[in-house]
């Protein structure tokens, strides 16, 4: 047997094994030595050079044999590779979802009303058809504003959708009607050449993270999407330019839940479009019950004329909240709760009644006289107006609350 | 070839007449990781000489066919039972095995195992041994 017998054996092994170069090498190297030394240590016992080949090569045994072992443990180690990156990747994806999941905001991924969708922050109970005072609420059943934001469709005039810019870290809050105040509080400039209302009002939503959306009774009013807007103004507040500019298009906005909605002018005064807000009165109160002298004085007034005092009287622990007319129909007297029958000035009987003057009741008619004067339930209007414990609830249109809110904030300032 | 090939053992023809006091392929069918494990578990040794070791502390009753050693050895060696270093120093190139921390720990577990079967069936059969033996 000669040397090249020996190399063809290991040629057959090498290639029953078939597996890579690299590793066919390895074996290879290692079998050689094997061979080499074991033939080298026979030779040195005195065996003839080829016997102690054959014999080498006879105790390794058969080629395929030993290919096949060598092969089973090969794909042994393949199998195992090839578990390992399956359970990775298997490991690897879920993980990959739960981390999606864990980042993708929750609205979105359940399906749920969208995060730019606000939740009205009344703290009062929304569910029943009247409010705490027995005031009906406008928009209970087909509400425009508590509908989700994915149930109105492009018809339905949403105009821009935004995050609120208020979040935290990882959970986006739920826009709120008081973000909106801010922003709107915020000075602006407004230059506007001839541009679609849409990409306005698109810019407005990007640069306030405001949601907006375009009702329809502005569309019946012309205002649709490509009205062409011109308007420039400089340091006004967002809500002043706004409102120049959406006034001149015959539309104004109302604010509820969350979004900034576009409507008509005409319809601002549509219940269905109040807006409720509550003002924190309490210092102005304390101011006015120091400074105004006619505060625990008592005056007539003709019983069932203020449409006020039935609900409002003898609520607060001032007893207060009822709504008069000061002028020289009434009289003040210094007998209080004390009901009588007096003669009107007209020469006409009807019953008059007492009533204290509170803090509550000169604001309430302070700002009944100054602002939307004919828009108060009790001058035929629909506003409503009441002030309990200090805090002043009204229903009116967007307009005059924000008057009311600058009147208040003025009028405390120059008590001081 | 004139040998036998019963669970990757082999006998030559000279060593049939010995064929009476070698171990049985049954025998040494599950304790040969644990045998190489051993020869292995003191110095760095190449395969040639893990065959000769075990052939002698053995007293030529376990001889291991290197087409058995090598796949033997290839397997560890992917297990990380053990691991190899291929050096040259000695003139020729030559791989040598060595075994590594979990397969120490392999060790140990094995060589208790076995202890305590060996034990075990040493009761059993404690009677039927020849006295001479």
């Amino acid at each position: 047997m000669s040397n090249h017998e020996f190399e063809n054996y290991l040629a057959l092994v090498s290639r029953l094994m078939r597996l890579s170069r690299a590793q066919t090498a390895l074996i290879r190297d290692e079998l050689r030595d094997h061979l080499e030394t074991r033939v080298s240590e026979l030779t040195e016992s005195g065996v003839d050079q080829n016997d102690a080949m054959r014999k080498a090569l006879e105790e390794f045994g058969d080629a395929t044999v030993l290919a096949n072992h060598f092969q089973s443990v090969f794909q042994l180690n393949q199998r195992r590779w090839m578990m390992r990156f399956a359970t990775f990747s298997i490991a690897g994806t879920f993980l990959a979802a739960v981390l999606v999941m864990a980042m993708w905001p929750s609205p979105a991924r359940f399906g749920a009303p969208s995060s730019s969708i606000a939740q009205e922050e009344n703290p009062f109970d929304n569910s029943s058809d009247e409010d705490l005072f027995g005031n009906d609420r406008p928009e209970q059943e087909g509400d425009p504003f508590l509908a989700d934001s994915s149930s109105v469709s492009p018809d339905g005039g949403n105009l821009a959708r935004v995050e609120t810019g208020e979040t935290t870290e990882n959970e986006p809050k739920i826009a709120t009607s008081e973000f909106i105040h801010q922003q709107l509080r915020k000075p602006c400039n407004l230059d506007f050449d001839e541009q679609p209302f849409i990409d306005v009002m698109d810019q407005l939503c990007d640069e306030y993270k405001m949601n907006v959306i375009l009702d329809e009774t502005a569309r019946d009013d012309s205002l649709t999407e490509d009205e062409l807007i011109t308007i420039h103004v400089r340091n006004v507040s967002l809500s002043t330019a706004l409102r120049l500019m959406l006034v001149s298009k015959n539309a104004t906005y109302v604010i509820k839940n969350g979004i900034l909605k576009i409507i008509s002018l005409d319809s601002a005064s549509d219940p269905c479009f109040f807006s409720r807000k509550i003002f924190d009165c309490r210092n102005l109160l304390q101011k006015i019950a120091a400074t105004d002298s006619r505060v625990g004085k008592t005056i007539q007034v003709a019983a069932g004329r203020p449409s006020g005092l039935g609900p409002g009287a003898g609520i607060g622990a001032r007893g207060g909240g009822g709504v008069f007319r000061i002028g020289s129909t009434y009289q003040l007297q210094q007998q209080p709760e004390k009901k009588q029958i007096l003669q009107a000035p007209t020469a006409e009987k009807s019953e008059k009644i007492l009533m204290t003057i509170t803090a509550e009741s000169i604001l309430e008619n302070l700002i009944k006289m100054t602002i939307d004067a004919d828009g108060w339930d009790d001058t035929n209007g629909d506003g409503t107006l009441m002030t309990v414990s200090g805090f002043m609830v009204a229903n009116q249109t967007q307009h005059t609350l924000d008057e009311m809110e600058s009147f208040l904030n003025e009028f405390e300032s120059r008590l001081k | 070839m004139n040998s036998d090939h019963e669970y990757g053992l082999t006998m030559s023809r000279e060593e049939k007449f010995q064929s009476e006091e070698k171990f049985q392929s049954d025998l040494l069918r599950g304790s040969l990781e644990l045998m190489v494990l051993s020869v292995l578990a003191n110095e760095p040794v190449y395969g040639y000489l893990i065959q000769k070791k075990l052939n002698l502390i053995s007293d030529g009753k376990v001889k291991l066919p290197a087409g058995t050693l090598y796949p033997l050895l290839h397997r560890l060696e992917s297990d990380k039972m053990i691991k190899s270093k291929w050096d040259a120093t000695t003139g020729r190139r030559r791989k040598w095995y060595s075994v590594t921390a979990r397969g120490k720990k392999r060790l140990k577990q094995q060589a208790t195992q076995w202890q305590q079967y060996a034990d075990c069936v040493s009761q059993l059969i404690a009677s039927f041994v020849p006295a001479n033996q």
